[in-house]
């Protein structure tokens, strides 16, 4: 928009006509503009990298260099590792953005996506092949690329990982036609024990202290003139310690460089009063956190951002579980009401900062990620409200600022998910609504009795542990707590469950990849009756589900001596305990879940044939085995048929829910003889995020009428596009027989809603009446697009001119142009419900 | 050869880099006959890694031996990478290009989103 319609036209006129992008730029303060203008999108748009985002080579060669030179070194590959991970904090370059209170970044300059090629040489072998994201100039950089790639073929942590691996496993999940990820520590989804260095207690030097005791400890019990297998443990976890410690110290002098930085433009080159004082702050803020506990809300801030510019540095995050209004709350009420040195615009500004601080953050993907997680570098889903470990609300005004924040800076990325409870206040919910009502896609709305209820029994958390979770990626919770924690999500346990019924089809062969995947059942055309045809399924189900746990569960067990984590384990009180890595299972409770993409079309396509070939013998299973083979081609009259004369479900209609539960039961029951190293079970959490898209072109015609390439299902329980014709209610009612307990982990569903209908309080009074009923139903999640689709096609038409509209994609929000033409396709194509 | 030692064979040269053959660099300016554009070559679904299977040759082929070894039969594609050298193999088919800039060869999946991105414009 040119400025002077910016300029010209009001906060409220763009209110009006609900152009809240508008609204929001009126709105904001200087400093919020600018810093949300300067930074740089990250995520991929479609699946690549907008131009002028750059792989950062900085850390890679780095990494290349300091590995190069500890070939020799009769160090433990522990501390190794430490050592590594301080090399780069010590000699990364640091920059401190203009008006900036918060420092920190992954990459080396704010267009750049940190690059760890001590991953996986797949991932290493993509930065090659991305010549757009490549740095000028691109020819010698390409050969810079190609020694670091040579250099850790056969080196990084997958390669090494492999030979012990299950390889017919891998070859399959590597396929891409039923897994997502990869089975790595150090790259995934890591929660912490926000509980032991997030609450004020304790910071990296009061841990460090505290190591020095127990390597202390421990030199003295080696010594002692006595010898057996306790005391040869004992070096294991002296390396450990030694090494968590490197990774603190290093942790704490990085911070120092930044408030050296700081102090140096604040003394020698900033003239403007006001904000030589701002970098004298930030210098002290540095000199402060990590190593000392927060004092103020700016320091809690620029605390959780070390902590995650570190971990990044360590592994490859996709996600960024946290509580930021829980563990910085505290600091908010300090600052703002107690000392008064913060008024509460200042503090929305540090808010704004923290979620532009966050939305900048990327690490280099491979193509799978960019694909699945169209316009977002990795779900940095951040928990809001819900409940303390003794049960009383745990909202407070902090959480209001998070969400007034929101609807000023919006980014896409941190998203928020609210942690929903009877004792959430009216004014919180409002909040809530008006982020959702300005088209922001977020927060999604989690129902904290029945979540906590699932964490109990699913992973057997006590109740007070099961309190305090956060998301650990999209939608699983995962308390932040000494043994309830789970330090890595390995994101291949993500099932393309579309398979399952394909499969059921093909005996288990996937066209696609040209491979055995699946069980090779009998040939679809000799089942008799709906039975066996079921059985099929669930073996194909328990086939692919297993592929992917055994993966996991192997590197869980190889990870604490395979790819270890210093820096991570130092935050643990369960490692700095027991002197154990913190993925080793040992010290966990355990907290796995499956993944389940592409999950609706199963029950739609199971009644499909149950309904069409079984009850009505319209059609044999040969027919429809050919007619998927070819893809429907020549078989379009019957196409329709299954499209259109068989019930689907959302519609509240007992024939196909039925088929729901019954599918859902077959995989609680697996998920509890499925187990994790730590013993406990692999429930399914059925989600997409953009899942449906990715597989499109991986999934071959199915019999609930889809095509190949066509976009599958949007949700994890969200009906078909434009399939669920009876209403709103009707959805709830079909999600509501679902036992939201027992029968899996979470269950998303998106629905999208009339901006014009909930447009003012009455609008805000008939949302409460709908979250009503979906409590009542105890469904736990439910999120919303609120994007009329007049917006969405003019920005289809005209990118140029909607850049800043967002929308909720499947457990994650986008800007709108970031999503792929399919994905896009698919949002509008969702029904949009009238409530009332 | 056990089972389990045939499929590490096959597996190994796919999963795990040999030095020389990281980032697809295996045949770098070697030969115009490579599988990533044969006909029969699938590209992995997963990655740009340069990973894939022969949808003709199956598990146990090996096109690098000399000679080189054919199997037809079987349910398993032969793995093998875009930048693999073919020259070898007498069932290389040389694709036609939709493009002519090499990329719709070698990366489709990749440039997929890109292109739904423009055609509708």
């Amino acid at each position: 928009m040119a400025q002077t319609a910016l300029k010209d036209t009001s906060v409220e006129e763009f209110e009006k006509k609900q152009e809240w992008w508008w609204a929001a730029e009126k709105k904001r303060s200087g400093r919020l503009d600018y810093l949300r203008k300067a930074i740089w999108k990250k995520g991929a748009i479609g699946g690549l990298y907008a131009p002028g985002v750059k792989t950062d080579l900085e850390q890679a060669v780095m990494t290349t260099n300091m590995a190069k030179s500890m070939e020799g070194s009769p160090d433990p590959y522990v501390i190794k590792s430490a050592k590594l991970f301080a090399h780069i904090l010590d000699n990364k370059t640091i920059f401190i953005t203009d008006h900036a209170q918060l420092v920190g970044y992954t990459g080396s300059l704010p267009n750049t996506m940190n690059w760890n090629p001590s991953i996986a040489s797949i991932l290493n072998a993509e930065v090659f092949n991305d010549p757009n994201a490549i740095p000028d100039p691109v020819d010698k950089n390409q050969e810079v690329i190609q020694e670091i790639v040579d250099y850790w073929a056969g080196r990084t942590d997958l390669d090494r990982m492999m030979p012990v691996f299950d390889m017919d496993d891998l070859m399959k999940m590597l396929s891409g036609s039923i897994g997502w990820g990869v089975p790595l520590a150090r790259g995934g989804y890591s929660n912490k024990d926000y509980e032991y260095i997030m609450t004020g207690k304790r910071a990296f030097q009061d841990i460090i202290d505290e190591l020095d005791k127990k390597l202390d400890e421990i030199d003295d019990a080696v010594h002692e003139p006595m010898a057996n297998k306790e005391i040869a443990v004992m070096y294991d976890q002296l390396n450990n310690w030694e090494a968590m410690k490197i990774a603190l110290e290093a942790g704490i002098r990085i911070a120092r460089r930044y408030a050296r930085l700081a102090r140096i433009i604040a003394e020698n080159f900033e003239e403007d009063p006001k904000r030589k004082e701002e970098l004298l702050k930030i210098a002290a803020a540095c000199e402060q956190v990590p190593a000392h506990p927060p004092r103020n809300l700016q320091e809690s801030f620029q605390y959780d951002i070390f902590i995650q510019m570190m971990s990044r540095t360590e592994a490859i995050e996709g996600a960024w579980p946290c509580r930021p209004d829980y563990y910085h709350g505290p600091y908010y009420d300090k600052d703002v009401h107690i000392d008064k040195t913060l008024t509460k615009e200042e503090a929305l500004d540090l808010v704004g900062e923290f979620l532009i601080r966050a939305a900048e953050v990327c690490q280099f993907k491979p193509k799978f990620a960019r694909e699945g997680l169209q316009g977002i570098d990795g779900t940095w889903v951040w928990t809001m409200g819900g409940v303390d470990e003794k049960g009383k609300d745990a909202c407070n005004d902090l959480t209001i600022a998070f969400m007034q924040a929101a609807r000023l800076v919006r980014v896409a990325n941190p998203t928020f998910a609210f942690r929903w409870h009877p004792q959430v206040k009216d004014e919180v919910m409002r909040e809530v609504f008006e982020c959702i009502r300005h088209g922001l896609g977020y927060p999604s709305i989690r129902n904290d009795p029945i979540l906590i209820s699932n964490a109990m029994h699913w992973h057997g958390h006590p109740i007070e542990e099961a309190r305090l979770w956060v998301h650990q990626a999209c939608m699983s919770p995962n308390p932040t707590t000494k043994h309830g924690y789970q330090p890595m999500r390995m994101a291949n346990a993500t099932a393309n469950c579309a398979k399952i019924i394909e499969y059921v089809f093909t005996s288990g062969f996937d066209p696609v990849v040209n491979m055995q995947v699946g069980a090779e059942t009998p040939d679809v055309s000799t089942f008799k009756d709906f039975e066996a045809f079921f059985d099929a399924w669930v073996l194909q189900m328990r086939t692919i589900f297993s592929i992917l746990v055994r993966s996991v569960n192997r590197a869980r067990l190889l990870a604490p001596t395979m790819t270890p984590r210093p820096f991570l384990s130092g935050l643990s009180e369960r490692c700095i305990e027991s002197g154990q890595d913190t993925c080793d299972p040992s010290i966990a409770r355990g907290n796995a879940w499956i993944t389940a993409f592409t999950w609706v079309e199963n029950a739609d396509s199971l009644a499909a044939v149950k309904k069409l070939v079984f009850d009505e013998g319209k059609y044999t299973l040969a027919e429809l085995k050919d007619a998927l083979a070819k893809n429907w081609n020549g078989y379009e009259d019957m196409r329709l048929d299954f499209v259109k004369n068989v019930p689907k479900w959302g519609n509240d209609d007992d024939y196909v829910d039925s088929i729901m539960l019954r599918c859902l039961d077959e995989c609680a029951k697996f998920s509890k003889e499925l187990k994790c190293p730590c013993g406990n079970n692999w429930p399914i959490l059925p989600e997409n995020v953009s899942g449906n898209i990715h597989y499109a072109n991986i999934v071959g015609a199915l019999p609930n009428g889809r095509r190949l390439g066509d976009a599958l299902y949007d949700g994890g329980i969200s009906p078909g596009p434009g399939l669920d014709k009876n209403g709103p209610t009707a959805v709830l009612k079909s999600c509501g027989k679902i036992d939201h307990v027992t029968q899996g982990r979470a269950f998303l569903l998106n629905q999208r809603l009339s901006p014009t209908q909930l447009a003012d309080e009455k609008g805000f009074q008939l949302w409460k009446a709908y979250m009503r009923t979906w409590a009542d139903l105890g469904l736990d999640h439910v999120q919303f697009n609120m994007v009329d689709d007049a917006t969405l096609r003019s920005a289809q038409k005209d990118p140029e001119k909607y850049q800043e509209v967002i929308v909720r994609v499947a457990g994650y929000s986008a800007h709108f142009v970031d999503i792929s033409r399919k994905t896009q396709d698919n949002i509008i194509q969702r029904t949009v419900q009238g409530l009332g | 050869m056990s089972r389990r030692e045939e499929k590490r064979k096959a597996y190994t040269s796919m999963l795990i880099p040999d030095k020389k053959e990281a980032a697809g660099t295996e045949s770098k300016g070697s030969s115009e006959k490579i599988c990533g554009i044969c006909e029969h070559y699938l590209e992995s679904s997963w990655s740009s890694d340069g990973r894939g299977t022969c949808t003709l040759l199956k598990l146990g082929s090996d096109i690098k031996s000399q000679p080189p070894v054919y199997v037809l039969e079987g349910k398993d594609g032969y793995p093998t990478k875009t930048l693999s050298d073919a020259s070898l193999c007498k069932y290389f088919e040389k694709m036609t290009f939709i493009d002519k800039d090499g990329y719709e060869c070698s990366d489709p999946i990749y440039r997929r989103s890109m292109r739904q991105l423009q055609d509708k414009k």
